[in-house]
């Protein structure tokens, strides 16, 4: 049980405040609000740094701990069996514990950059509004304690997205970028809602505590093969949209569109790294708990892991190619952040594969290295990532555009920048002792082993060190070509001011030391860990003592990444290979340009939305006003014609009697009418002339005396 | 029996003659009108809260269900009074978790409707006059326990409708209002010939279960309170009986709410509308098909239901993605708004479907978030008319630097209508695909919720497109100078997104009434 | 006592006269004189048959008589009153000038 348990409501409170504030009355506020800002996430990561302690000393390190805290009940369950109420609760664990801290950490240094990074921008109420939003939502989604309630947040980072992506929302390409990051998420979020969904359908309820425990008793009743298969990929499905991984991958590097310190902040340190905690979270379906501890082997879905990791793999690969060739700093990491998350949905997927199928060999222990490994590189990446952007941001700030061959010689003009960002590029290429070599020489190494099991992951780690080598080469290519040089710009760069360069200085320090949580901690997977904890590596120890294989497979990685790094030095260092060998022949100019083009998938989305989609949207349409309404009117037409036939019925037929008859009263009225002269002595004439007559009848039919009556 | 329920249809019925009787002028025209529509807010408010919970329940009376020889069930507040008696006409009223919502809408939107045409000088005593007669007759068709009143005041809702369109219309208005008309009553008759077969069919048998009376009547809670006892039902309304019943009030009921292919009326009424009177159309005049839906449909043939309930569902989810299609294919941010209430009104089929408490709870709470969403949907597009001219998505463009506040409501309103998390649509789009999740689908059919869900996808695709249409980008020079929302404006369009803020951070007020309708409803189905 | 026929027969005649002066005269103020001697003949009817009723008459045509006699009276005075009039609208009393019954 944790102290203070309601404080962590502050952890979320406090930025959602801000944005209160800063929504309402920022524009009175000097720096747009900034200042509240930056104070509320101050708050938070005091407080989320109070629960990590606690949740560290109570369960030592190596063992877990998870305390829920209570919030409000949306909607109660059923009235008889409580079952199936919807609330809101947090829940503080390991993971979400050191998230939060993460979370709250780094954007606090990105928003205290936005200070120098805004200042001359209008509309700062609005960023910095949104930035509190933004921390708000992903602070919840981290610690959220059921799976609707991560939706929630996940959206409301969604919408801050949305919302910061389309800045500068004046200029097309922003307003383009924005829509089709929310989309293309949108997709993501639909099979995550349909996850959600079969979840409920199958446990009614959407708590990870609940769902652990019902999953043995319900397996094999409610909890079918197929089920198991589905709930996981649904909910990757999510995580893939939100993570940027093939095939949803394309948003994130037009959400480069952005200021650089969203970038940083939401597309690089925070909202994308919401995937992996999903998937990581996921683990519930993926390695199922058996009642008495264990795993329950059977549950396993295979397949789903397999396709996790396959994803992971493939995109590694896939979004690093795409790197290599491109000219726009912020582009080249925004496919640098793609690939990087793929390793970590390569390392989840492969850590699930090894620990169920250890399980299944009947091992006792449970193999969570995989799982640590991959949240060791989310919390490394999310230092070196955002380092690298705010590095990027600060040059951008400095020459005022993002194409990488009109810098160059920045080195010189920006000392604090180039060498700050010089170690996130070692942390990210993977060079020993920075931070990134250890976290992804877990997982490559756990990877590897899980290739005993399924050889496709020998497969999957071929492509890791692949990704391995050109990440080095991309990263190295895109340091020199700053910094390296002459300068090729235009204007007068300069080194940006103090609040800028000191948050680059606190992050390198970082960068460098977060590898060394691993050592604090006698490995990462003592801090964080699924189930059991698992003393994994990276630990030179058990590094050193382990067999030649890893030793060797080490060497391996790190030889490529240092190749890596050598061949952008000669190429755009040195200059020994001239970077126009690449598009020498048609072949090479082919592949270049496959690259530069993204392979083309772009276009090939962009030609699927306005052409088939909207083609068949205006096909609907136009079956709509014709077809369907053209029915209806065509009914409505035959009702008048109907009309119009009964009209001439009713003229012709009915109402000609009735005509007939009154004309014909007419015409012998006016043959009377002059009978009626109007002169009394006529009607006289008339009168006597009738009672003559009546009394000649009379007399002469005999009936004068019936008419006299008797006396 | 108080007379409390009445006063709902006192208040506006004696605010139409007063309009008529004194607003001369403009000025009293919408004093007059404004005074009525808020008291009578005012007292469909206090009948919400005393929905909420034991804390306002002094304000009304005791809520105590309804309760007969055969059973009780979840009308409140009932008030009978007889009206032709040999005939089985009565005037009985009551309200429940499904009308009250409905019943708070109905007058809350008018007066909304009332400030935000606040500034009407074309005819303003005719027009404040048939605003109020619409409230009127909204009002009684949600109350309305008897067959015959419930016809009579779904009958009289069409004719203010009708001059709303037909006077103070766009150009196109002659043949909109008489589409609307014709559709409707055709509609309407159809559902005639339902009611009097339930008059002759059943009523008297039913009359003599519940009451003990044996007479025909047109006595609705005679079929609910039958309803809640399945086989005694089914041997008065043997299922044959009901399913051709059941049948022509779906018809009704679609044409009204409406349903993909009867919904041709919509857009184009819309499109003719006076922004009052699509906010109406679309807020109130809607949910009486969905109201229509659960009340008689669901409520009073069950067995009918249970054994179509894969019908509402196929149309429900045609209109959804039907609906999502035409609209990306909209240019007219009107025409947009409208085909995009025919996809949401599919929600409420869809969670019809399912006859499970939570999906028949999220399709009744579906029409209320989308009442309160789809009015501020349409009177956005009656003040971008009234400002740069045009409803043209394609014309318009850069609105966040010209109008921040009317972009800010615009952006709210599409993110609500799209679902958000934190805004009404989520919970009862929420609530509906879990009901249907967990409703009579059974093996792989549950798989098909895949594409209503897919339509969700496509809903955020055209909000976006239009709002990087209309409120990104650069500002038009040709649009000239625009204003931003005035006063009447920001009061109507405040009201309303609290509302929806409100109902989607704390779904709970409103849902709990309603789940507690639902429950018996899936009760008497037998599903969860 | 004189024969109730001769009463009868001068009565009569004094109708036929009376019926020949409205029927043929155009002047109103004869016309109504000729409406007076039909008026005289039936009062002289009333008379003569009062006399003659037995056993000893009957004095309700004598009442009659007087009655019709005021009548006569009245009626004159009217319609003189409406040929003044008739006179002063048309400037003549000439019944075949006179329309107004006439469409």
């Amino acid at each position: 049980m944790l102290e203070n348990a309601w404080l962590a409501w502050m952890i979320l409170g406090s930025p959602l405040i801000a944005f209160v504030v800063v929504g309402l009355v920022g524009r009175r506020l000097p720096e747009g609000g900034a200042h509240v800002v930056v104070g509320s996430l101050a708050a938070s990561l005091v407080i989320a740094v109070y629960f990590l302690v606690q949740v560290l000393q109570q369960g030592a390190i190596g063992n877990s701990t998870a305390t829920t805290v209570p919030g409000f009940t949306w909607i109660p369950g059923d009235p008889a069996t409580g079952e199936g109420a919807i609330g809101m609760n947090l829940l503080i664990d390991n993971l979400s514990a050191f998230l939060l801290v993460l979370v709250s950490f780094l954007s606090l240094l990105i928003a205290i950059f936005s200070i120098g990074y805004m200042h001359e921008e209008a509309g700062k109420p609005r960023y910095y509004a949104e930035i509190a939003l933004f921390v708000a939502g992903m602070l919840g989604t981290v610690s959220a304690d059921n799976f609707l309630q991560l939706l929630i947040f996940w959206e409301i980072m969604g919408l801050c997205s949305y919302l910061l992506i389309g800045f500068w929302y004046h200029k097309p390409e922003a307003a383009s970028a924005a829509k089709k990051a929310f989309l293309v998420t949108r997709v993501g979020d639909v099979l995550f809602l349909a996850g959600i969904l079969v979840i409920w359908n199958v446990f009614h309820s959407f708590r990870f505590e609940e769902i652990v425990q019902k999953i043995p008793v319900l397996w094999g009743g409610a909890y079918t093969p197929q089920l198991a298969l589905l709930i996981p990929l649904f909910l990757f499905g999510g995580a893939v949209g939100k993570s940027a991984q093939f095939p949803l991958h394309a948003w994130l590097p037009d959400a480069m569109e952005g200021p650089t310190t969203v970038s940083a902040l939401i597309h690089a340190a925070t909202m994308v790294k919401a995937g992996v905690y999903l998937t990581a979270r996921s683990f519930i379906f993926l390695v199922p708990i058996a009642t008495g501890g264990g795993i329950l082997v059977q549950a396993v879905p295979w397949n789903a892991i397999l396709v996790i990791a396959g994803i992971g793999a493939f995109t590694a690969v896939f979004a690093g190619s795409m790197a290599l060739a491109n000219y726009d700093i912020k582009r080249v990491l925004a496919f640098s952040t793609i690939s990087q998350l793929a390793y970590m949905f390569l390392g989840l997927g492969a850590g699930a594969y090894l620990m169920a199928s250890e399980a299944a060999h009947g091992s006792t222990e449970v193999a969570t290295a995989g799982y640590s490994a991959a949240l060791f590189h989310l919390t490394n990446h999310a230092f070196f990532k955002a380092l690298l952007f705010l590095a990027a941001g600060s040059v951008i700030h400095a020459v005022h555009t993002n194409d990488m061959r009109a810098m160059g010689g920045l080195g010189k003009l920006m000392p604090w920048t180039s060498k700050t960002m010089l170690m996130g590029a070692l942390a990210l290429s993977g060079i020993i002792p920075f931070s990134g070599f250890f976290s992804k020489d877990d997982i490559l190494a756990v990877t590897f082993e899980t290739g005993a099991s399924n050889p496709l992951f020998y497969l999957m780690w071929v492509a890791g060190i692949g990704t391995a080598f050109m990440t080095a080469f991309y990263t190295f290519r895109m340091w020199l070509m700053t910094f390296h040089g002459e300068f090729r710009g235009h204007g007068h760069p300069h080194e940006s001011p103090r609040v800028m360069t000191s948050v680059l200085i606190v992050l390198s320090v970082f960068t460098i030391a977060s590898g060394a949580i691993a050592f604090l901690t006698n490995g990462f997977g003592n801090l964080i860990f699924y189930e059991e904890p698992h003393a994994a590596l990276p630990l030179i120890t058990p590094l050193l003592e382990a067999n030649v294989v890893e030793l060797a497979l080490t060497g391996l990685s790190l030889a490529l990444a240092l190749a890596g790094v050598g061949l952008a030095w000669a190429v755009y260092g040195k200059r020994v290979i001239s970077p126009s060998t690449f598009t020498k022949t048609p072949t090479r100019a082919f592949l270049h340009s496959m690259l530069v083009n993204r392979y083309w998938i772009d276009d090939w989305y962009n030609a699927f939305g306005s052409r088939t989609v909207a083609g068949f949207a205006r096909a609907v349409d136009w079956f709509d006003r014709n077809v369907v309404d053209g029915i209806v009117n065509a009914l409505g037409r035959g009702g008048v014609v109907v009309g119009a036939l009964s009209d001439l019925f009713d003229r012709k037929v009915i109402d000609g009697a009735v005509n007939s008859i009154s004309l014909e009263t007419i015409r012998s009225s006016l043959a009377l009418r002059t009978r009626q002269t109007g002169q009394v002595q006529n009607y006289t004439w008339v009168i006597v002339l009738g009672i003559v007559a009546i009394l000649v009848l009379a007399v002469l039919l005999g009936i004068l005396p019936r008419i006299l009556g008797r006396p | 029996m108080g007379i409390f329920l009445s006063l709902l249809l006192i208040v506006p019925l004696a605010g139409f003659g007063a309009v008529l009787a004194g607003g001369g002028t403009l000025k009293r025209a919408r004093t007059i009108a404004l005074a009525f529509s808020v008291a009578d807010t005012v007292i469909a408010t206090v009948l919400l809260l005393s929905f909420l919970g034991p804390w306002f329940e002094g304000l009304v009376g005791a809520r105590t269900p309804y309760a007969t020889p055969a059973g009780s069930y979840p009308l409140y507040y009932l008030e009978r009074y007889p009206w032709i008696p040999p005939l089985g006409m009565n005037y009985i009223i009551a309200a429940d978790g499904l009308a009250a919502p409905l019943i708070f809408l109905t007058p809350l939107l008018t007066t909304l409707s009332i400030v935000f045409s606040w500034n009407k000088d074309v005819r303003p005593r005719q027009f404040f006059a048939l605003l109020l007669l619409m409230e009127f007759s909204i009002s009684g068709v949600f109350l309305a326990m008897d067959f015959f009143l419930f016809f009579v005041f779904w009958e009289i809702v069409l004719i203010p409708m009708f001059f709303l369109i037909g006077i103070w219309g766009g150009p196109n208005r002659q043949y909109a209002s008489i589409k609307f008309l014709i559709y409707t009553h055709v509609g309407s008759v159809i559902m005639l010939l339902s009611i009097f077969a339930l008059y002759w069919n059943g009523s008297e048998g039913l009359n003599r279960y519940v009451y003990g009376t044996t007479a025909r009547t047109f006595d609705m809670t005679v079929f609910l309170i039958g309803a809640t006892n399945g086989p005694a039902y089914l041997a008065i309304l043997p299922l044959a009986t009901q399913i051709p019943i059941f049948v022509a009030f779906f018809f009704g009921f679609g044409v009204k709410l409406p349903m993909v292919p009867f919904h041709t009326w919509l857009p184009d009424a819309h499109v003719e509308a006076p922004t009052a009177g699509s906010v109406i159309l679309a807020g109130l005049l809607l949910k009486m098909g969905g109201y229509g839906v659960f009340r008689i449909g669901l409520g009073m043939l069950p067995a009918a239901a249970k054994d179509m309930w894969w019908i509402l569902a196929i149309f429900g989810t045609v209109s959804m993605v039907y609906a999502s299609f035409v609209c990306l294919a909209q240019v007219d941010l009107k025409r947009l708004v409208a085909y995009s209430s025919v996809g949401h009104m599919g929600f409420v089929l869809l969670g019809a479907s399912s006859l499970s408490a939570i999906g028949i709870a999220g399709g009744i709470y579906q029409l209320f978030t989308h009442g309160l969403i789809t009015a501020v949907l349409f009177m956005l597009a009656g003040t971008i008319k009234h400002a740069a001219g045009t409803r043209d998505i394609t014309a318009l463009s850069g609105l966040g630097r010209q109008m921040p506040m009317y972009s800010t409501v615009l952006i709210v309103a599409f993110l609500a209508s799209v679902g958000l998390p934190g805004l009404a649509s989520f919970w009862s789009e929420f609530f509906v695909f879990a009901g249907w999740f967990n409703g009579l689908a059974t093996g792989p059919w549950r798989a098909l919720i895949i594409v209503p869900l897919l339509s969700l996808a496509i809903t955020a695709a055209y909000y976006l497109w239009t709002l990087q249409k209309v409120v990104l980008g650069e500002p038009r020079r040709e649009l000239g100078h625009l204003h931003d929302l005035n006063e009447h404006e920001q009061i109507s369009y405040t009201v309303l997104l609290g509302l929806i803020v409100f109902a989607g951070l704390f779904p709970l007020p409103f849902f709990g009434m309603i789940l507690d309708y639902a429950r018996t409803l899936a009760a008497i189905m037998g599903v969860p | 006592m004189i024969p109730v026929e001769y009463e009868l027969i001068l009565s009569t005649a004094l109708f036929c006269i009376g019926l020949y002066g409205v029927m043929v005269r155009k002047n109103a103020i004869i016309v109504l004189m000729s409406i007076e001697i039909l008026l005289n003949a039936a009062i002289l009817n009333f008379v003569a048959f009062s006399s003659y009723a037995p056993p000893a008459g009957d004095p309700a045509g004598q009442v009659f008589a007087l009655l019709a006699i005021a009548i006569a009276a009245g009626e004159a005075a009217i319609g003189l009153a409406i040929f003044l009039a008739l006179y002063e609208t048309h400037g003549t009393t000439e019944l075949d000038k006179i329309r107004l019954l006439r469409w």
